[in-house]
């Protein structure tokens, strides 16, 4: 499986190549400023620096690319933490207890524990990779729509671990971000929803709605307060607790593994990636808990299984680029640019061919995940400072921020317009206890799902007996139900002794 | 026994699930006017029907829940619901969302660095701050921050000069 004259002539080809150790660190600082940013997500981070990689030889041009994208991965989840600003779709349940931690004045644990997460989900998804290319990349080739529809399900039942105590409320609101995320020219080329404006053609801008949803809404409902932590002794930005973050997260290396295994897999399927990835890991952590019910209130857990799921994903993405040469993702998009602008071409010839080579970035992304802990400390250090912040302060910054932002996604006056709307919507949601989060995780999946539908329906022919000629759909739809029933039969059997003793008691 | 009158906020949640049920109503109808071949309403009819039935669901139950509270309640139980009291707070919140609606829609007029230093100081202004280096010094700095952060994007941000050569 692993061949180790190849691995050999890796360690020697990284160990003489001097540009490579000068890169990596660099691209994380990168992909954490860019991360960090609003509007400013690793896909442009990556197109910023492409064109130096044109005077770098492949490896140090890869592992530049890799390392940005490594540390936005993480950089995304320090406004998700602080400010409940997912930058990207990818952080979206890093707020979920990301943002309530921060409320509570544990900022400091909360990035520790996102850091670490991020770093050892990273780190096994690039295990997976080293030690599972081949066989990775034969999986890849047996999903398809059926497979992506299945994933995208698995997202959506979300919807109905989000909604708490209000299940119509939840179901109401996720049906709603479902419809939005459908609206504008399906894949077949109907145009739905649009209202007769031109600009709403490519539907709704997923990151200004996003930021509308959850940020605006946010700020709006904040402006009462006057710090995000109301305990001013809680403001306190300290090292000490960042590393008993650390040391919490550690404390759950089911968690950070189980993350780790969704985010590779899903990551491994062309066009659903990190945003799909940290729903589905938060969700399966949540549904397999003895208090699901903690998680959204600031449970560790939850972020510990919703960075893990997004991190992870990277190592996914990989495989399929350098087995098969097909991008996943914008990411990964950028990537191969990089291979075609050093005249290489991904697939299974490139593996054979140059497996040194393969081997070399594997291992230099291991070096990456290192670099990310000890140039992430500092960062995050620094960045918790906005917790002193005065909401005054904060609050309009961070709206024209968000419009700014949003501009720059959409490069019309599209984006801030969505913000401004869908920042109603949310303030309307949240007034009336319908759950943002379950409108969002509509939003996100709406598309993805109805594409993947329709191409299934297509494929079969309207045939469900279609489902049982793909064995990795009956192996995902069987993931499903397990995951979903597992945990309530275990509760169930967990509550029967519970009920019999209570009654021998009463007797 | 005196009747428990519906207050103003729950019609405001009742006007808003109402327009959650006919928005998704109108989303159904429109879709399968275009066309109504399974492969455009294969996902979206099944989703906006169950979305209606559903916040159909909660407004009836809303209103049935009106009813019982006036049929059972007693007088001294019986609590009413005035007009809501508008305090600071609302009123900072009414504000704080005017004028970000203001502000996006004043972008594509003055451009976003006119556009965001007006916003920054009559909101910081509005939420409470009163000293006039921070009115003054702090929505300057910030729009120059955003503006050169967002240089690094692809697209051109409009700016006043820009905005009035037009």
């Amino acid at each position: 499986m692993i061949d180790a004259a190849a691995l050999t002539e890796a360690l020697a080809l990284l160990g003489s190549d001097w540009m490579a150790w000068t890169v990596m660190p660099l691209g994380i600082i990168i992909g954490l400023i860019a991360g960090a940013i609003p509007g400013i997500s690793a896909s442009v981070a990556m197109v910023l620096v492409l064109p130096f990689t044109l005077y770098m030889g492949f490896l140090p041009a890869i592992l530049l690319l890799t390392s940005v994208f490594t540390g936005a991965s993480f950089g995304c989840a320090v406004p998700a933490i602080l400010m409940n600003i997912p930058g990207t779709p990818a952080a979206v349940a890093t707020t979920f207890d990301g943002f309530p931690m921060t409320q509570q004045g544990k900022h400091n644990e909360a990035l520790g524990i996102g850091l670490i997460s991020s770093a050892c989900a990273s780190a096994i998804s690039y295990i997976f990779l080293f030690l599972l290319l081949v066989p990775l990349s034969r999986l890849v080739l047996l999903l398809g729509s059926v497979e992506m529809f299945l994933v995208a399900l698995w997202g959506l039942t979300l919807i109905a671990a989000l909604s708490g105590k209000n299940m119509v409320k939840g179901l109401v609101a996720g049906m709603l971000g479902l419809l939005l995320g459908t609206i504008g020219m399906s894949d077949t080329g109907y145009m739905r929803g649009t209202l007769g404006i031109p600009m709403l053609v490519d539907g709704v801008p997923e990151v200004p709605a996003l930021m509308g949803l959850f940020v605006a809404s946010q700020l709006l409902h904040s402006v009462g307060s006057k710090y995000i932590v109301e305990d001013s002794a809680a403001r306190t930005i300290s090292f000490a607790r960042i590393f008993q973050g650390i040391r919490q997260a550690i404390a759950y290396p089911g968690i950070i593994l189980k993350g780790s295994v969704v985010g590779t897999l899903v990551g491994v399927i062309p066009g659903v990636g990190s945003s799909v990835s940290n729903l589905i890991s938060y969700s399966v952590t949540r549904r397999g808990d003895k208090d699901p019910e903690s998680f959204g209130t600031g449970n560790p857990k939850g972020l510990i299984a919703a960075e893990s799921g997004n991190s992870s994903s990277e190592g996914g993405a990989l495989t399929t680029l350098l087995a098969l040469g097909i991008p996943g993702g914008g990411a990964t998009a950028i990537m191969l640019s990089a291979f075609t602008m050093h005249n290489v071409v991904g697939g299974p010839t490139f593996i054979n061919d140059q497996r040194d080579v393969v081997y070399a970035i594997i291992v230099g992304n291991f070096a990456q995940t290192a670099f990310l802990i000890l140039l992430g400390l500092p960062f995050i250090y620094f960045v918790s400072r906005i917790v002193r912040v005065p909401m005054r302060v904060l609050i309009p910054s961070v709206l024209s921020l968000c419009a700014l932002g949003a501009y720059s996604m959409t490069g019309n006056m599209m984006g801030p317009y969505v913000v401004l709307v869908f920042a109603l919507l949310g303030w309307l949601l949240t007034q009336f206890n319908f759950p943002v989060a379950a409108t969002v995780v509509g939003l996100m999946l709406g598309r993805l799902t109805e594409s993947s539908l329709i191409r299934s329906y297509q494929m079969s022919g309207g045939e469900l007996s279609f489902l049982l000629e793909r064995p990795a759909a009956i192996m995902l739809a069987v993931l499903i139900v397990l995951s979903i029933a597992w945990p309530l039969v275990r509760r169930l059997r967990n509550r029967q002794p519970r009920q019999i003793g209570e009654a021998a008691q009463e007797g | 026994m005196e009747l428990r009158r519906p207050g103003f906020r729950d019609w405001a949640e009742l006007l808003f699930t109402a327009a959650i049920a006919a928005g998704c109503a109108w989303y159904v109808i429109d879709t399968y006017a275009t066309s109504s071949r399974a492969k455009n309403v294969i996902l979206i009819l099944p989703i906006g029907v169950t979305g209606v039935v559903l916040a159909v669901g909660l407004l009836f139950s809303k209103a049935v829940g009106f009813l019982r509270g006036s049929q059972t309640s007693p007088a001294a139980g019986c609590v009413q619901h005035g007009k809501p009291k508008l305090n600071l707070e609302t009123l900072q919140t009414v504000a704080v969302t005017a004028l970000f609606a203001l502000y996006c829609i004043s972008v594509d007029v003055v451009g976003f660095d006119a556009a965001t230093f007006a916003f920054v100081l009559v909101s910081l202004f509005a939420l409470g701050e009163r000293s006039k280096v921070m009115l003054v010094v702090y929505p300057a700095s910030f729009t120059l921050v955003a503006l050169k952060m967002t240089a690094l994007t692809s697209y051109d941000i409009p700016v006043l000069l820009e905005v009035m050569g037009r």
